[in-house]
C-alpha cells in the first residue's frame, strides 16, 4: 500500500488531458483511454493505480486517501471546502465563473439593481460568496442541471453557472454582467499521502509543472 | 415504536459496543500508564466549560466548531473541542506556582462540530500531554519522543512523524512588504494548502521570484538532516533563522531518544499560526488520509491567561488510531468471559466464582438455572471454552 501511487481522474471533459498530460510526465497509462467502462486501472509494475470517478467526487476520494493525487477542476473544489493540497495549475479545462441575467432585463441595468432577487445555480457556495462580498442579499435557488432554464420558466432572475465558449448563455439570451472568477483543471494530494510518499509524488509534482509551464511558452 | 429521535444518536456520535469499547479502553490506559512512566501526571477537566475559557486563545476558527448552550443564568457553555485551554486555565489558576516544569497528561473525550465522515466523529477521544514551563530543544524532543513511544505500543508499526517549525514561516512573511489585512490572505491560503492560489495572490501582490519561491517551496522540504542544508536560504532573518537553528536542535535530540527513523523533518507542516510558536508536529500512519496526533510548542497561550509561561505538547487521535490499527493490525480481544458456571448448588457455584475471579479470571455465572445440556449449548454461542456444572451434593 505504501509504495502504490493512487491516481483519482475525473470522468468527462478532463478526462483525455489529464491523462496526456500524466503520460508525458512519463506514467504509464496505458489502456485508460481505450477501456472506457473500467473504473479502476492497476498497473503492478510500475506500482499505479487509477480510479476514474465523478468529478464531483474527486475531493472526497483524495480527502480520505482513498486517492493520493487526482486532477480536478477548480470550479468543483470551490464548492466542496475539503481538506486537500492544491498542488498545481494544470491550465487546461478553463471556465469561467459568472452571473447572467436575461438579455432584456440586463438592459440599461446593472448588478446592483437585482438585490433580494432569486438566483438559480449548480454551486451555491460559490453564488452566496459572492453576492455577501457585494453585500447583496439574494434567494439561491440549487439546481443540478440546465441552470439556463430557470430564468425562462420564471423560477429564477439570474443564474450563475460556468461557461466555457459562452455558445449556451447565447442560446437562451442571457448575457453574462459579472465575472466571478476562472477555474482550470488542479492536481492535489491527499495531505497525509502528499508526506508519506513524498519521494514519489514530489518528483511527479515537479515534472508536470514543467511541463504545463512548457505549454504556456509554447501557444 | 416511539416516534422522533428516541432511538437515535446525535449525528458524529458513536455508541461503542463490546469489544470497541475495550479496545478503546486498553489504548488508553496503555497510553496514560506510558506518560506515567515518563513523570506526566494526569488530570481530570470538566466537559462543560465558559465559552469565554475554551475561545481565549484558539481564535475565530474554532468557534464555528463548537457545541454551546446556556445556562439558567444565561452564560453561554461550551463543550470543550481540545484538552490544551482547559489544562492552560488549570495550571494559570489552581497550579499556579507549583515547580517547574510541570508534566500533566490526560485522557478525556472532546466535542468539534464538524461535518460526521471516517475518523472525523463530533466527539473524539484523546490523550495527550502537555509540558510547561520547559523552553528547551530537549523538552520539545521529549514530547515528541513520547508520542512516538505511544503510537508505537498502540501497534501501529508504520507510522511517521512529520516535523516542522512554524518561527521559519513567521520569519518569511515579516520579510514581505505587506498589509496585515493582505498577510492575513496569504495565511487562509496556507492553512487551506492551496498553493496554486497562493502563488496567484502572491504574484497580485507583485511578490514573485526568491521571496514568493521561499514560501511556496515550504512544502517540498521534506526527508532528513539534508533538508536542513537545503533550508539554508531561508534564513533571511534573525526569526526564521532561530527558527532552523531551533529546529536543527530538536531534530539533534531527538537522534539521542533513538526515535529518528520515525520523524521526518517537514517545512510543510503549517498548523494553528495563531496557537503554535515554534516546533509544530503532525503523526501521519499508512492508508488513513489524516493525522492521528499532532502538537507542538505554544509558549503565548498562558500569558494570555496571566502566567507567562513557555509550553509544549501533544493529543492522540485515539478513534484514528483505532481505525489504523482495525485496517492493518487489528488488535486481539477477549470478547467475553472465559468460564461459565452453572448448576442448582448456588453456593458451590458462588464459591467456586469467587476463587476463579481471584486469579484474575473473568467468570459468568448461570442466573436462569439451566439444565448442564443448555447450559453448554448457551457457552457455545458465547464463544465460552471452559464450563462447569455445580450438581447438589456434588
Amino acid at each position: 500500500m505504501k509504495d502504490t501511487l493512487t491516481i483519482a481522474l475525473p470522468k468527462g471533459k478532463l478526462y483525455d488531458e489529464a491523462i496526456d498530460l500524466l503520460a508525458e510526465a512519463g506514467l504509464s497509462t496505458y489502456g485508460l483511454k481505450e477501456d472506457s467502462r473500467k473504473l479502476m486501472f492497476h498497473h503492478e509494475a510500475e506500482r499505479l493505480k487509477y480510479i476514474i470517478c465523478r468529478p464531483t467526487d474527486i475531493p472526497t476520494f483524495v480527502e480520505y486517501g482513498a486517492a493520493d493525487i487526482g486532477v480536478v477542476g477548480k470550479d468543483t473544489i470551490v464548492e466542496q471546502d475539503k481538506d486537500i493540497m492544491e498542488l498545481v495549475d494544470l491550465k487546461f479545462g478553463f471556465c469561467r465563473f459568472v452571473v447572467a441575467l436575461p438579455e432584456e432585463a440586463a438592459r440599461g441595468r446593472d448588478l446592483s439593481q437585482f438585490n433580494h432577487r432569486r438566483v438559480a445555480t449548480k454551486f451555491p457556495e460559490v453564488a452566496d460568496a459572492f453576492f455577501r462580498e457585494k453585500g447583496m442579499q439574494v434567494e439561491i435557488i440549487k439546481l443540478h442541471g440546465n441552470i439556463e432554464l430557470a430564468p425562462m420558466v420564471g423560477l429564477a432572475d439570474m443564474i450563475v453557472d460556468i461557461v466555457s465558449t459562452g455558445r449556451t448563455l447565447r442560446e437562451n439570451n442571457l448575457v453574462a454582467v459579472e465575472e466571478i472568477f476562472n477555474a482550470t483543471a488542479r492536481l492535489v494530494a491527499n495531505r497525509v499521502s502528499y508526506r508519506l510518499k513524498h519521494q514519489r509524488i514530489q518528483p511527479l509534482v515537479e515534472k508536470v509543472r514543467q511541463l504545463v509551464k512548457d505549454k504556456e511558452v509554447r501557444y | 415504536m416511539k416516534e422522533g429521535n428516541g432511538l437515535q444518536i446525535p449525528a458524529g456520535m458513536r455508541d461503542l459496543l463490546p469489544g470497541v469499547a475495550c479496545d478503546q479502553r486498553q489504548l488508553e490506559s496503555r497510553c496514560t500508564g506510558l506518560f506515567t512512566s515518563w513523570g506526566y501526571q494526569e488530570v481530570i477537566t470538566p466537559t462543560l466549560e465558559y465559552l469565554d475559557a475554551i475561545t481565549i486563545d484558539t481564535g475565530e476558527e474554532i468557534r464555528d466548531h463548537l457545541f454551546q448552550l446556556f445556562d439558567r443564568q444565561g452564560k453561554i457553555l461550551a463543550l470543550r473541542p481540545e484538552m490544551t485551554t482547559p489544562i492552560a486555565r488549570v495550571v494559570a489558576t489552581r497550579l499556579r506556582g507549583a515547580a517547574l516544569p510541570l508534566r500533566l497528561c490526560y485522557a478525556a473525550n472532546v466535542f468539534r462540530y464538524e461535518e460526521p465522515q471516517a475518523g472525523r466523529q463530533r466527539e473524539i477521544a484523546q490523550a495527550g500531554v502537555e509540558m510547561i514551563g520547559a523552553a528547551t530543544p530537549l523538552a520539545d524532543a521529549e514530547v515528541i519522543a513520547l508520542a512516538v513511544e505511544a503510537i508505537k505500543q498502540s501497534g501501529l508499526e508504520d507510522f511517521q512523524i512529520s516535523l516542522g517549525q512554524i518561527e521559519i514561516f513567521n520569519g518569511l512573511m515579516e520579510e514581505l512588504p505587506l498589509t496585515v489585512e493582505q498577510k492575513s490572505k496569504v495565511r487562509t491560503l496556507v492553512a487551506k494548502k492551496d498553493f496554486v492560489s497562493l502563488e496567484e495572490l502572491l504574484n497580485s501582490y507583485g511578490i514573485t521570484g526568491a521571496p514568493a519561491d521561499r514560501i511556496l517551496q515550504l512544502p517540498t522540504l521534506h526527508g532528513g538532516a539534508e533538508v536542513l542544508e537545503q533550508a539554508a536560504w531561508l534564513g533571511v532573518n534573525d526569526r526564521a533563522r532561530q527558527g532552523l537553528e531551533n529546529l536543527r536542535q530538536v531534530y539533534q535530540a531527538l537522534a539521542s531518544f533513538g526515535v529518528s527513523d520515525f520523524v521526518a523533518l517537514d517545512l510543510g507542516v503549517l498548523r494553528g499560526f495563531d496557537y503554535y510558536t515554534g516546533i509544530v508536529f503532525e503523526g501521519y500512519t499508512v492508508g488513513l488520509g489524516f493525522p492521528i496526533c499532532g502538537g507542538g510548542r505554544y509558549d503565548n497561550l498562558l500569558g494570555q491567561l496571566g502566567y507567562p509561561c513557555p509550553a509544549t505538547g501533544f493529543a492522540l487521535g485515539l478513534d484514528r488510531i483505532l481505525l489504523a490499527l482495525a485496517r492493518t493490525n487489528p488488535p486481539a480481544r477477549a470478547t467475553s468471559a472465559v468460564y461459565l458456571i452453572g448448576g442448582d448448588d448456588t453456593a458451590a457455584m458462588l464459591n467456586k466464582a469467587t476463587q476463579l475471579r481471584s486469579q484474575g479470571l473473568s467468570v459468568e455465572i448461570d442466573v436462569l438455572g439451566r439444565d448442564e445440556a443448555s447450559l453448554q449449548a448457551y457457552a457455545q454461542t458465547r464463544g465460552i471454552t471452559q464450563v462447569q456444572y455445580c450438581r447438589q451434593g456434588g
